[in-house]
């Protein structure tokens, strides 16, 4: 009992000799961000403007997309005043197609909705519409998409699966 | 000690370590954070007495694997994990000679013990056990149990009473481990009578039978009177499916699935066994017994098999195992060959199932530990920060994120990125996921008021991005409340005009003019809510009248009478703002004043706008 209450004292001391650790190697330091105003799923440095809703870069270029999946872009110049094209290459995959018939995609600039867009057949598609003014004030600007239909995940596949995003951009008009 | 004694220690230990090496630099998950958390507990007499005694989970109290092991090495080395695998590896090392001793006595050969030591450290079964602190219970348990029955072996070979006390000592100190070791009176009895060859009902040997005392009142302590938690994982069940969960166990201790040689292993063990069986060969029956008795505790939960509970039952195969390769080796050259074969075949097979299970604990719990380093650190620069972090994935979230390894950090709390938990699957029995998930506006007013900082998961330590991540949060607020402003609320800021004052206990004073943007209404219906707070000094010349307009559609006035009280108005909108994406909402007040010592032009104090 005695040998008990000394490992018990020794085991209290040590512990109220701990400290909070220090390595300031432990946290990589916040880097100043330079938005785009187009990523590319290929930049590797554009992975900080993917908000949410996008897997992991394959074969260098594209990447898998959930339901829906939200960007940051930078304002292109003269936006402000003139408006912007908002532009995103997608491929709709036959694996996609087939399954769930026409994928209908839909997108917001800071809340505004824009007009959908229904893919029938697989294939690589530009979504491309005209974005006004009064909605590319400040920055960044957040696009967010939102497709009607997506695989849900499975035993085989953890993931949510809605399209293949190869880029998106906001071009000056 | 001779070189051939020393080659013939080391040889289990060093093949052990050249396949289990990369446990050493595995570090923690899951439950071992709950059981650093009940060691870090530890500050006082009554807080030791909690971590060592109070039943946790499926009401387990194993002081010495779970609580002494934690306690004490978490008390000399904090959170890392070496310490924790050294001494499970070298309490291994002790469990595989005294493995070898036993397998001396049971095949009547050095060469069978030293093949059943290798045997058993080759098993893949053995993964999880060495490369998981948390399960250190059973590798500990396998040892008492070991050295329980080696002291009996050795009371039973010189009748020194010494290595019967040795014997009880152990065996009591086993219930520390693991509440298996209720079954080791039934292995001792088993080794007297088919080992040792004694009769356990002669009177010398009869007091074998008092070991199930202490086992019969550990067993009732346990079932009846520890409370357990709810679980279904842990809910005992002796049904039809006991024989379906042996033959899971029986398959797993001969490789996993996709271990090809499992179906020419298991057959030729079996047949070994009845062979043996049918010459009377009763150290055969022991070995099944060892397997079976020790097993017999786990076989009642069909919703928790595990292969780590074969670390200690595993001997039963590796001394059959052994038994089997020397009876072939004495067979001739034919039987030799196949022998060898066999052998080949299950170390071609066991070797990369080992690296794959052992890398596999390394690089998840090797993630875990970036995060939580950089949690310590963030701590470490302000005590009882909030950490959010971004791009957690199920595999890593399942690696500890609900056995908060946060308090043990030292953060406050920790929340994933919003929206992030889609695709995260929580185990409900831990609380599920409600509690690290936050919305994004409470997300944003931790990052503006400085008590979040948002990490990013990447391969290495974690990046902070607590500003790029505030940018994005608040844009995406500002796109979702687009209908709203607080004037008091620095995060709607953007939506005011230039000439609002700072903000000052939660509102703003708006000079005679003041502009404020909305979203446009979404059906004709909808009305402008205009609220705010009336100081009696904006009232002292009398009511402030607030002329309120939408682009240039006026929209009506409003008087404002009652001294210090807050005020609310609404106006009617024009249908032709119907789906606008955006709307400047005017205000002017009819007069102003200047209060002393404060230059400033003040009309009205605000409050809050809303469409709605």
């Amino acid at each position: 009992m005695r040998r008990l209450a000394a490992v018990a004292g020794l085991a209290l001391a040590l512990a109220a000799c701990k400290r909070a650790k220090h390595d300031a190697q432990a946290v990589a330091p916040e880097q100043e961000s330079t938005e785009a105003s187009v990523v590319n799923m290929s930049d590797p440095g554009a992975a900080a403007q993917l908000v949410r809703g996008f897997y992991t870069l394959e074969a260098g270029v594209w990447r898998w997309t959930m339901k829906n999946f939200e960007v940051t872009l930078k304002s292109p110049p003269g936006a402000s005043e003139n408006g912007a094209r908002l532009t995103m290459r997608l491929t709709v995959p036959e694996a996609i197609s087939s399954k769930l018939g026409p994928v209908t995609l839909k997108a917001a600039v800071n809340g505004l909705a824009l007009d959908p867009e229904t893919y029938a057949k697989p294939g690589d598609y530009v979504y491309s519409r005209d974005v006004p003014a009064a909605a590319l004030k400040g920055d960044p600007i957040l696009v967010q998409f939102a497709c009607d239909k997506a695989i849900e995940p499975s035993p085989n596949d953890a993931r949510e699966l809605a399209l293949i995003a190869v880029s998106i951009g906001l071009e000056p008009k | 000690m001779t070189l051939r004694r020393a080659a013939y220690c080391l040889c289990a230990p060093a093949v052990c370590l050249a396949l289990f090496w990369r446990v050493l630099f595995t570090w923690f998950r899951t439950d071992d954070f709950g059981l650093l958390n009940l060691a870090a507990r530890a500050h006082d007499f009554s807080s030791l007495m909690f971590s060592l005694f109070h039943p946790i989970a499926q009401g387990t109290v194993r002081v010495l694997s779970d609580r002494m092991f934690y306690l004490v090495l978490y008390s000399m080395f904090g959170v890392r994990a070496g310490p924790f695998h050294i001494v499970a590896l070298l309490t291994w090392f002790l469990t595989l000679a005294l493995g070898a001793e036993m397998g001396t006595r049971i095949t009547k050969s050095r060469a069978g013990g030293l093949l059943a030591a290798l045997l058993w450290t080759t098993s893949p079964v053995m993964v999880t056990p060495l490369a998981w602190a948390a399960v250190y219970e059973v590798v500990l348990c396998a040892f008492f149990g070991l050295a329980a029955l080696y002291a009996r072996a050795r009371w039973l070979e010189t009748n020194a009473s010494g290595w019967r006390t040795a014997e009880w000592i152990l065996f009591l100190l086993g219930f520390g481990a693991q509440e298996s070791m209720v079954m080791y009176p039934a292995v001792a009895v088993l080794y007297t009578w088919a080992v040792a060859r004694r009769n356990p009902l002669s009177k010398q040997e009869r007091g074998v039978f008092a070991l199930f005392a202490p086992s019969a009142a550990f067993a009732a302590i346990h079932l009846f009177l520890i409370p357990k938690a709810p679980s279904q994982t842990y809910r005992i069940a002796v049904d039809m499916r006991l024989p379906h969960t042996l033959s899971m166990y029986l398959r797993m201790s001969l490789g996993p699935e996709q271990f090809a040689a499992r179906k020419i292993l298991g057959p030729a063990l079996a047949a070994f066994l009845a062979w043996r069986l049918w010459r009377r060969d009763w150290a055969a029956l022991f070995c099944a017994g060892w397997y079976l008795f020790w097993l017999a505790p786990m076989l009642p939960l069909p919703n928790h098999i595990s292969d780590y509970y074969l670390a200690g039952p595993q001997a039963g195969v590796a001394w059959l195992g052994a038994g089997a390769l020397l009876a072939a080796w004495r067979s001739g050259t034919i039987a030799r060959a196949a022998a060898a074969a066999l052998a080949a075949l299950y170390l071609v097979n066991a070797a990369p199932e080992i690296t794959r299970g052992t890398s596999w604990y390394q690089d998840r719990t090797s993630r875990m530990r970036f995060v939580f380093r950089a949690m310590e650190e963030l701590a470490w620069q302000k005590p009882d920060t909030v950490v959010i972090f971004s791009g957690v994935d199920n595999a890593l979230f399942q690696t500890g994120f609900q056995d908060n390894p946060f308090a043990l950090a030292g953060v406050a709390q920790a929340f994933l990125a919003p929206g992030s938990e889609k695709g995260i699957v929580a185990r409900e029995d831990l609380g599920g996921i409600q509690g690290l998930t936050i919305s994004t506006a409470d997300a944003l007013k931790l990052i503006e008021s400085g008590k979040a900082r948002v990490l990013e998961i990447r391969d290495g330590p974690p990046q902070e991005i607590t500003k790029r991540y505030g940018r994005v949060l608040r844009a995406e607020f500002l796109a979702t409340h687009r209908h709203f402003v607080d004037a008091g609320e620095p995060l709607y800021a953007p939506r005011l005009g230039g000439t609002w004052y700072e903000i000052e206990n939660g509102t703003r004073w708006m000079p005679k003019h003041a502009t404020v943007q909305l979203g446009g209404p979404s059906s004709p219906d909808q009305r402008l809510y205009v609220a705010g707070y009336a100081p009696a000094s904006a009232l002292a010349s009398g009511p402030v009248t607030l002329r309120v307009s939408a682009g240039r559609a006026k929209l009506g006035s409003c008087a404002v009478r009652q001294p210090d009280d807050r005020f609310q108005c609404d106006f009617p909108l024009p249908g032709n703002l119907v789906g606008e994406y955006a709307v400047e909402i005017i205000v002017d007040a009819d007069k102003s004043f200047r209060a002393p010592g404060d230059g400033r032009e003040l009309g009205m104090v605000f409050g809050t706008f809303a469409i709605r």
